[in-house]
């Protein structure tokens, strides 16, 4: 071959391979992650329930939010319309039937009862069956997972830094952030992990949360529930097969 | 460094030859550094090593389009580095034979320097050369001084013709020339007492050798910024560089400040090098056709004639084109004890004019050296074609680098992790030559020497394709 047309061929191979490495960048331009947020609501204080729930489940769905509540069974138990407030887009969880400290019973029975229990009225009340948990008053133990999967529970969020999410006959744990809602503030989304978990309970006015909420809207932020974070189906409703 | 030694303007050959020169070589030929130095090349061996593969997990992991890219990158380095650092050994351990060398100088409108040059030559302790001074048209009293120092040195040639450009120059002392070696010295360069003698003891040595290059030396390296800067590059270039290329017997370019070759590497080529219609990078030529393969040779008749008519149809890389030469069945070997004094340009203007002179010579001479390349050693290959894509796609790195991603993307990690990159890059390489020359005080320079070449330097290779066709004689 001429020597002139292999310098041809082989500089053309160098200049191709060398912008064929580069141009993917052009061509795939990264979108944005986005900034997933998971809205926890807890109920600890049974003085206000049914209208605290009323008014969340309005502010809600008038902003579209998809989020997670948990109830104990014995507030279903006593409120069970407050379980119904809420619809699609809305995980129910189960936080025990009195909601008590799970490490302060000794007896493992009297603990599965408990969260069999608490699980049994929420899904009544809700006409649905409900599999992600909380521990009350976040104290737990090694315990959880044997008695969560023995209770028909597929996600746990009973800790401050991790979930666990129930696969192959075990629970996987996976990082995220809980950040107490009260602390939001125009600076939060620039601060926070991707996923956050951001919590709130009943002892604050929906109006506070309405304003707090309000500092998580952007273009890039994106609500999810416990289901869409774990890609599980955490919530059957009406009696639909899982 | 020589104002601070006391020179008012171009200094005499025994105040350069003062200058801290020469690196010691040790017993079994490698450049002796310190225990600090060796702790430092670790280092930096292990920092890269880890990085690369860092990057490839994470780029891997995030689907990062620049992943390829950007792991080449720092391969070269790496590969720069560890072959140079760990591998290298100087050749020039033969016998000083009696071997007549013909030292040729072409030299166009060098009045300064030129009396400096010859001295230094005349200094040498290998005494058996001829010199020849090829004077190619001067119009600044160059050549009224070449005719006073006749009578200095009585074994001077000297051979004025008209002005025809650096190759005509080079090939007219060729052919006037005797010696089985031949010596090439740019007119503002002042050789070591030593460099002629280990230039013959590493043709002796080795039968395979065809060219030699010597280390270049900055002799104006304290004038300014600038200079101190090109300085510290000099000493990457050719004590880290040139070592590696070396390592493989395919130094790339036997630069034009001082080389040798021998006779039958490179007298082939001369009648086609001397055609050339643009002068940029005489020596890389040279040196190129030295370091062809046998692929090439087998094809002499049609394909080295056409190689050779092709490349010496410009004069931008007589250097290159020459090595190229002896590429085609030798080896070229760099000798860091043969050290040789260059001026270096002492204006932004002057270097960049420079600069884009040596880039056309570059992708003229590798234009065709790409064409064999790939057949030498593996390691060396991927060093060539990565260095020569690279040439062509850095306008575009700096632009995603600076401007793509911090501005378009709002990746802001892509400018501090290249910067970061370069800076440790250049401190290593900057440390290297602090400890092998103990008494440097640019060493520090090397770093900003980095950035500056990939932010600046990158992009004259497009004003480098855009006047390639315009013949220039060095800076002047």
């Amino acid at each position: 071959m001429n020597i002139v047309k292999a310098g041809v061929i082989s500089t053309s191979i160098v200049i191709i391979l060398g912008f064929a490495m580069i141009t993917p960048l052009f061509i795939n331009i990264p979108t944005k992650t986005p900034q997933n947020i998971l809205l926890f609501f807890y109920i600890t204080d049974d003085s206000n329930v049914t209208d605290w729930c009323h008014d969340l489940s309005i502010l809600l769905d008038e902003k579209g939010f998809r989020a997670t509540i948990f109830f104990s069974g014995i507030i279903a138990e006593q409120h069970p319309e407050c379980v119904t407030f809420f619809d699609e887009g809305i995980d129910i969880g189960s936080q025990t039937y009195s909601y008590t400290n799970l490490t302060s019973i000794d007896d493992y029975t009297r603990q599965l009862e408990e969260i069999q229990k608490g699980k049994q009225f929420v899904d009544d009340a809700g006409n649905l069956e409900s599999r992600l948990f909380r521990v009350p008053i976040g104290y737990t133990d090694e315990n959880i997972y044997s008695l969560l999967s023995r209770s028909g529970i597929l996600a746990d969020f009973s800790y401050k830094t991790h979930y666990n999410k129930f696969h192959d006959g075990q629970f996987l744990l996976f990082n995220t952030t809980f950040i107490d809602g009260l602390t939001i503030s125009s600076s939060t989304l620039r601060n926070i992990d991707n996923p956050s978990i951001i919590f709130f309970d009943n002892s604050i006015p929906v109006m506070i949360i309405r304003n707090a909420l309000s500092h998580l809207i952007s273009s890039n932020t994106r609500f999810i529930n416990a289901s869409d974070l774990t890609g599980l189906e955490l919530i059957i409703r009406n009696g639909e097969d899982p | 460094m020589l104002e601070e030694q006391g020179f008012e303007s171009i200094p005499d050959s025994d105040a350069i030859l003062s200058q801290e020169r020469v690196q010691e070589i040790t017993y079994d030929g490698r450049i002796r550094v310190s225990t600090k130095a060796w702790v430092l090349r670790i280092v930096a061996l292990t920092g890269i090593a880890v990085t690369l593969v860092l990057n490839l997990h994470q780029g891997l992991k995030l689907g990062d389009p620049l992943v390829v890219y950007s792991t080449l990158m720092p391969t070269h380095e790496l590969v720069v580095f560890a072959i140079g650092w760990l591998f290298y050994r100087c050749r020039a351990s033969g016998l000083v034979t009696n071997e007549l060398v013909s030292v040729i100088i072409p030299i166009f409108n060098q009045v300064e320097m030129i009396e400096t040059v010859i001295d230094a030559i005349y200094k040498s302790t290998y005494e058996h050369i001829e010199v020849i001074a090829v004077n190619d048209g001067s119009s600044d009293g160059t050549k009224e001084i070449l005719d006073e120092l006749v009578y200095a040195y009585p074994g001077l040639r000297v051979i004025h013709k008209e002005n025809e450009g650096k190759r005509k120059a080079v090939a007219t002392g060729f052919y006037a020339s005797k010696g089985r070696y031949i010596v090439l010295i740019d007119s503002d360069s002042v050789i070591d007492i030593n460099a002629i003698e280990e230039f013959i003891k590493t043709f002796s040595a080795n039968i395979k050798v065809g060219g030699v290059v010597g280390n270049g030396k900055v002799w104006n390296a304290g004038t300014n910024f600038l200079t101190k800067c090109q300085d510290v590059w000099y000493d990457y270039a050719y004590n880290i560089h040139k070592t590696t290329e070396s390592v493989f017997g395919c130094v790339l370019c036997c630069s034009g400040c001082l080389a040798a070759y021998r006779r039958e590497a490179i007298e082939e080529y001369i009648p086609y090098w001397i055609q050339a219609r643009i002068h940029n990078s005489d020596d890389r030529d040279l040196t190129s056709y030295a370091l062809a393969t046998p692929w090439a040779k087998r094809e002499l008749a049609p394909l080295k004639q056409k190689l050779m008519e092709s490349m010496a149809l410009y004069d931008d890389a007589e250097d290159r084109g020459l090595t190229a030469q002896t590429l085609v069945e030798w080896e070229t070997v760099y000798v860091p004890s043969a050290v040789v004094y260059t001026d270096v340009p002492e204006t932004l203007g002057k270097y960049l004019r420079q600069q884009i002179r040596w880039k056309k010579g570059y992708v003229r001479s590798n234009f065709y050296v790409s064409a064999f390349f790939w057949r030498k050693n593996p390691l060396m290959a991927l060093l060539f074609y990565t260095e020569f894509m690279t040439t062509f796609t850095a306008p575009l790195i700096i632009f995603i680098i600076y401007f793509y991603g911090p501005f378009i993307i709002h990746n802001y990690w892509i400018p501090i992790t290249y910067v970061t990159g370069q800076v440790l890059i250049g401190l290593t390489a900057g440390l290297d030559y602090k400890f092998r020359y103990k008494n440097t005080r640019h060493w520090m320079y090397k770093p900003f020497m980095n950035v500056f070449a990939s932010v600046v330097l990158s992009w004259l290779i497009l004003p480098a394709l855009w006047t390639y066709r315009k013949n220039r004689w060095l800076t002047r």
